[in-house]
């Protein structure tokens, strides 16, 4: 199973994963980012990926469980 | 700046990257300067230079080793003073950067801008409806990549509607003052403090409209956001890099569009496209060109090694075309997966505005898309010189509905 991991200390909720996947992820009002569902299903796999691999302060990674 | 290179075997460039040459077709020094080596010493200068995608992705992510708090520009703020107080995004290194950077990310996620998605495509609609009834040939950069931002985004920010022309001028001079003081500097430096200074007054609170961003950045710092004295200088940084850089991103994809008609006819085939179609021509049109950063400590880059203090020219559009990243990186193809250009920078100061542009372009896409068969150039178009930005000052086109 795939989770997706989030590093605080580099992201900047700057929101490229909420572009790519915005049923997984989500900037709140005040600049941090929520993660909507820790283990995307597998139709949501593929934007999953997309998603980690937009952010530019390479903040999210998906790690098998 | 700096007397010599730190190390004697780093290739040598005499060309001038802020010269009419360069700056009216950038390519062919680009395809020299990613041949010349990971870095190069660009002797006009004195200052180093790296044209290849690995290279530049690095010095955008080693915020570290390559600050931003001494000017992104020519200009080292170590040791010149700058012509305005310095942008607390874009001139700035954490800690200091994070909170109004926070604050501008908050305020422009795409949640926060689906709010505004139907009256964008609105605004789109009928403003390519107005362009079109007016005749077949235009001229696309003041019809549309200029009058769309102009239309929704000072109305997004909440700005009066006086002195909105100060906003282009303004970002085109602040942009130009990245480069040398050369004739696009002195030429407009006369008229500048009046541009400077509309937009400074803008930036305060009384002025700005409820619900804008501008206001927004200011209930930030009433919940402790940000201080009273950031607030200001928040909302500059929307009006500064939110303006021209996405005109030229318009004009870009515009351009693309017209020249190459087999991808014009996939977007209207495809219109969820668009957004591809906007990320490719920002990799393809790269406008904005380049940012310097400055070495914090000695960092070694390959075999050279870029000494304490000494600027460095990160070339944003010579590593969207690096051959070594793009396979057949000078076509435009819609079929391409656009994402890792550096069109937007990288890292933690990659913009903070991209999907207001990304929306904004989208919204005019549609439009278009949905009304325009053929778009083809009617005249060629007029490069627009900038320090900073590639862009066009005309683009005549041609359309069938």
């Amino acid at each position: 199973m795939l989770k997706i991991v989030i590093d605080r200390d580099k992201c900047t909720g700057l929101g490229m994963c909420e572009a790519e996947s915005p049923g997984l992820f989500e900037v709140a009002d005040n600049g941090s980012l929520v993660i909507l569902a820790d283990h995307p299903s597998d139709e949501q796999r593929a934007e999953a990926e997309a998603a980690c691999e937009s952010c530019p302060t390479e903040a999210l990674s998906l790690v098998a469980e | 700046m700096i007397d010599a290179p730190t190390v004697n075997d780093v290739a040598t460039m005499t060309d001038d990257p802020f010269g009419p040459e360069v700056l009216e077709d950038p390519l062919p020094f680009h395809q020299r300067l990613r041949e010349a080596g990971p870095v190069v010493f660009l002797s006009r200068y004195r200052i180093y230079g790296m044209g290849r995608y690995a290279e530049v992705l690095e010095a955008l992510r080693n915020w570290q080793g390559f600050e931003s708090g001494a000017g992104v520009g020519l200009s080292n703020f170590r040791t010149e003073k700058p012509w305005r107080p310095p942008s607390l995004l874009l001139e700035a290194d954490p800690p200091r950067h994070d909170a109004p950077r926070r604050v501008l990310a908050a305020l422009l996620s795409p949640r926060r801008l689906r709010g505004l998605r139907a009256a964008w495509r609105q605004a789109a609609e009928e403003l390519v409806d107005r362009v079109l009834a007016a005749g077949p040939e235009f001229d696309a950069v003041p019809a549309l990549a200029e009058a769309f931002p102009l239309r929704v985004f000072p109305d997004a920010v909440g700005l009066g509607e006086e002195g909105r022309e100060h906003l282009l001028p303004y970002g085109n001079f602040l942009f130009n003052t990245f480069g040398p003081g050369n004739h696009l500097v002195t030429d407009a430096q006369a008229e500048a403090p009046a541009h400077a200074s509309w937009v400074n007054g803008q930036c305060r609170r009384e002025v700005l409209r409820e619900g804008g961003f501008g206001a927004q950045i200011w209930a930030a710092a009433d919940r402790g956001e940000l201080t009273p004295e950031q607030a200001p200088l928040v909302v500059r940084s929307l009006l500064s890099a939110g303006v021209d850089t996405t005109v030229h991103g318009l004009a870009a994809v515009l351009h693309a569009l017209a020249t190459h008609p087999d991808q014009w006819r996939r977007l209207r085939d495809e219109p969820l496209l668009a957004r591809v179609a906007f990320d490719e021509a920002v990799r393809w049109g790269a406008p904005v060109q380049t940012f310097f950063r400055t070495a914090t400590t000695d960092v070694r880059i390959g075999d050279t090694v870029i000494g304490d203090g000494e600027k460095i020219l990160m070339f944003l559009g010579s590593a969207n075309r690096d051959p070594r990243r793009w396979p057949e990186p000078d076509r435009f193809d819609l079929s391409r997966d656009p994402s890792g250009h550096v069109g937007f920078g990288f890292g933690i100061h990659q913009c903070v505005g991209q999907h207001v542009a990304r929306l904004e372009a989208e919204s005019l896409l549609h439009a278009l898309a949905a009304r325009v068969r053929t778009i083809e150039p009617a005249a060629p178009g007029r490069r627009q010189h900038n320090n900073t930005l590639s862009g066009w000052a005309t683009l005549p086109v041609r359309v069938t509905c």
